[in-house]
Formats: structure tokens, C-alpha cells, sequence
């Protein structure tokens, strides 16, 4: 696995003291959507189907500080929309930095290069650019409906690399995803010098235009076993090695809708990143007023069946990690050994 | 459409142009969950008659009082308006989330030549 001590220790630090609290309901990495906003429309994206004054408006740095200290978690991922495009992004991450957040700027790197050459952002352990690719050239261009984009991200990744920042990727699968061709990308992508990778099965949007491709629990797993079965050495991963095993269909665990909040302009959203069934004005309210017991596979929630994505899964993996001794077992194996 | 060809499902697609009567058949609330779901600007129209054009982003119906919150078509808001106040609201906006199916997108993309086919997004950004 790939990601630094000093922010494995700021999250494991985080969790314990969580526990020794005794929080049941506490966030792992805050989703700060500044703006909807976007120079795609990927097909499998249900994030951006927005009237036009909607997509024009954005959250000052203000109202997105406000949230991550109502908040607290120790990681902001900040998606969207195109973080790129937001205009007060520089001020941003200079601030959540300032803050001592590990920010995962989520990007599809169309704008990286040039915002880099403008010196929007300094080099930062606490920032990494998470770059969006879902596989090989022919896969992401597919997936993100235009051709170009892999070989623009992968410019931009160059020149972040070459500036001394923190790069990752983030891919989602969907259904028809080679396992070989994945594993080929795995190999571009540390060739390429990324510091890790992130990896999950698409969520099936309500309002996304492709609702044929998504991946269902067992495709999921069986794709996943495929690829992961046998992992290169070289292949890292910035992220829990229990998820990627849970992906695989070696760890049964449940979602924690909360472990991911999600803010943005119309507020916090209920009760994930995936669902919008409504909005609370603090994240108080949210964690407080929400029917946690409605989500979840366990629930009987249709709209929870199939999904295994990362906002869900990943906080029970690392709350499995430090929860448990075998879990905390089985983190520290995958880890010393590179297997799943 | 009037309300009394209310749609069955809350289909977003089905749902511009909508023009429902609140009533015994077509409830309040059941429009305010509909209108919570589309993802076009509505017009909310109060029993004082005047009305409120705009994206509805949040509804509570189990907050004393219940209130749906929106902002407006210039994007100024969010304006609470509570569900006593609400006479009914119309599907007066386009549905930004219907007509732009992956299929759709495909078929034209097989219809031109690879290269522009390949540069146009799937729906129009």
C-alpha cells in the first residue's frame, strides 16, 4: 500500500481517539463538492444534470472551511463537478493545507497542466491530485465520452510529478471491464510514477444516461478477484487493503453511509454520496436526523443492494483495521506483503 | 399535461410539462417528492398566486413546519417556502437529466466519422 506514514498515523490516531470517545458517527474523509460544474459529461456520471443556474453557482472557501471544521474528519477529497474549474481553488487547498487536511483534489486532469504552469498550488504532503482514469486509453476516453482525455491526464500527471506534487489515480469499473487490460494499466500508471491507486465499481446514479453498465455485487467481486488475485509488488494502492479484499468477496462488511459526508451547495447531503434523498443545514443535524438504519445492505434499502463503492465501504474497512485484532491482523499482512 | 394525466412514476422524463391538480388523487406532498426528484426548474406557485420560478433542491415534510427549499432561475436563494403556503407546483423547466441516453449517444457517434465522433460529449457539455 501507498500511503504515507505521517498520514496513516494522522488517520489511525484520528479513529482511536473516535473510539476512545466512544463515536459511533464520526466522518473518515469529508466530500467537498465546491461546484457541479464540469468540462465532461461522462456517461456515467449523475452529478452534473443540473439547470444552468445551478451549474454556475459554487461555494465560497469560506462556506467549504466552515464545513470541514463542523465537520473534522482528517481527509477532504474534494470532487464535484471539476474541482479545476473552481475559481477560488488555489485559496482553497491553501487553506485546508494550513488546516493540516489530507486533500485528495479529484480531478480529470484536463486543466492540471496549465493550472500548475499559473503556480496555483505548492507541493504539499497534505495534497495529492487524485486523478480520474478508468483503464487504458480506449477505456477512459470511452468512459469519459471524449477522445483525448488519457492523453491529457497523463500529461498533466507528468508535469504534477515532475513539480514535486502527490500524484494518484481513481478508476471506477463498470461492467465489461477487462481484468487484463486492467492489470496493463496498473502497469502504465507505475510506470508512470503515481504514488498509488485508487480503485471502485461504479455506482448505478439515478439520473446518470448509462444504466446498463454498471457492475452488480457478484460481477464486482468476480472482476476483482481476477485482477487482484495475483498483484504485482510494484502495484500500490492508496487505499485500505481490506476494501480491495471486501471488493474481492474476502471480507463481508456493511456500509457506513457516514464515514464520507457530502457537502455542497444545497447543504449536507442525506444520507451519502450516492444517494440524495434530502439535505440537512449543519452536519449536526445530519449525523443526528438521518435514519442511518434505513441505508445499508442489511437495511433491505433497494438502492443499497449491489452497491460496494469506496464512500461506503472504505470507512468499515478502516474502521475493521482498528476495531478489531484480526482486522488489524490482516491490514498489517496485506500490507507487509502486498497480498489480498 | 393536466393532473389528470398525472404520471404513474416519478420518471423525470415524463414529468416536463406537468401541470398537476393538487387534489385526493394527486396529493401535495406526493408533487413536492416529485419535484425534490426532477432535476429541471419547476414554477411553485403559493395560494396568495404568486409564484416562485426556480430549482427545488429539499423538501422536509417531517420538519414542524414541513418546507421545500429552493433557489431561484437567476440562482438566488435558498428561499424557504413552507408546504401550507404551496398551492401547486408546475414542471415548467427542461428535465437536464432526460433524452441523453448512453444509446442515444452511441448511435450518434457510430453515425460519424471517428475522429469528431470520438470528441463529442455524450451529452453536450
Amino acid at each position: 500500500m501507498s500511503v504515507p506514514v505521517s498520514q496513516m498515523w494522522a488517520v489511525a490516531s484520528y479513529v482511536i481517539r473516535q473510539r476512545i470517545k466512544g463515536r459511533k458517527h464520526y466522518p473518515l474523509v469529508l466530500m467537498l463538492e465546491p461546484l457541479f460544474r464540469c468540462n465532461l459529461a461522462c456517461a456515467g456520471c449523475g452529478k452534473i444534470q443540473y439547470p444552468p443556474q445551478i451549474l454556475r453557482k459554487h461555494l465560497t472557501v469560506e462556506q467549504c472551511l466552515k464545513a470541514v471544521d463542523e465537520c473534522g474528519a482528517p481527509m477532504v477529497s474534494i470532487p464535484g463537478g471539476e474541482p479545476l474549474m473552481y475559481p477560488e481553488i488555489g485559496p482553497l487547498v491553501e487553506a485546508l493545507v494550513a488546516h493540516r487536511k489530507y486533500v485528495y483534489l479529484c480531478t480529470n486532469a484536463i486543466l492540471l497542466k496549465e493550472r500548475l504552469e499559473e503556480g496555483v498550488f505548492r507541493p504539499s504532503k497534505y495534497l495529492s491530485f487524485s486523478v480520474h482514469m478508468d483503464g487504458l486509453r480506449e477505456e477512459h476516453d470511452d468512459a469519459v465520452c471524449r477522445a483525448g482525455v488519457y492523453d491529457q491526464a497523463v500529461e498533466g500527471i507528468r508535469e504534477a510529478l515532475k513539480r514535486g506534487f502527490r500524484v494518484t489515480t481513481n478508476t471506477t469499473l463498470f461492467d465489461g471491464a477487462s481484468p487484463m487490460r486492467m492489470q496493463m494499466f496498473f502497469d502504465d500508471m507505475m510506470d508512470l510514477g503515481v504514488e498509488g491507486m485508487m480503485l471502485s465499481p461504479g455506482y448505478s446514479y439515478a439520473k446518470a444516461p448509462d444504466q446498463e453498465h454498471f457492475l452488480r455485487r457478484q460481477k464486482t467481486q468476480e472482476l476483482f478477484r481476477k485482477m487482484l488475485e495475483n498483484p504485482k509488488r510494484r502495484w500500490k494502492f492508496n487505499q485500505s487493503p481490506l476494501f480491495l479484499q471486501f471488493l474481492m468477496g474476502k471480507q463481508d462488511f456493511e456500509c457506513t453511509p457516514w464515514g464520507n459526508p457530502t457537502y455542497n451547495i444545497f447543504g449536507w447531503q442525506r444520507p451519502c454520496y450516492l444517494l440524495q434523498e434530502g439535505y440537512a443545514e449543519t452536519f449536526k443535524e445530519l449525523i443526528e436526523t438521518t435514519r442511518w438504519e434505513q441505508y445499508g445492505r442489511a437495511s433491505g434499502n433497494d438502492k443499497c443492494q449491489d452497491c460496494m463503492v469506496h464512500c461506503g465501504y472504505e470507512p468499515t474497512a478502516v474502521n475493521h483495521t482498528f476495531g478489531s485484532l484480526r482486522g488489524f491482523r490482516d491490514t498489517v499482512a496485506a500490507t507487509l506483503t502486498g497480498k489480498l | 399535461m393536466s393532473g389528470e394525466d398525472a404520471p404513474a412514476s416519478p420518471r423525470a422524463s415524463r414529468l416536463e410539462g406537468w401541470d398537476p391538480v393538487i387534489g385526493d388523487e394527486v396529493p401535495l406532498e406526493d408533487v413536492i417528492d416529485r419535484a425534490f426528484d426532477y432535476r429541471g426548474d419547476v414554477t411553485l406557485v403559493r395560494h396568495d398566486g404568486s409564484e416562485v420560478v426556480g430549482y427545488l433542491f429539499n423538501r422536509n415534510a417531517e420538519a414542524r413546519p414541513p418546507f421545500v427549499r429552493m433557489f431561484d432561475c437567476a440562482g438566488d436563494g435558498p428561499f424557504t417556502i413552507r408546504y401550507a403556503e404551496i398551492r401547486t407546483i408546475r414542471f415548467t423547466g427542461k428535465d437536464t437529466a432526460a433524452g441523453k441516453s448512453y444509446e442515444a449517444w452511441l448511435r450518434r457517434k457510430a453515425e460519424r466519422p471517428p475522429a469528431e465522433a470520438a470528441s463529442e460529449p455524450a451529452h453536450g457539455a
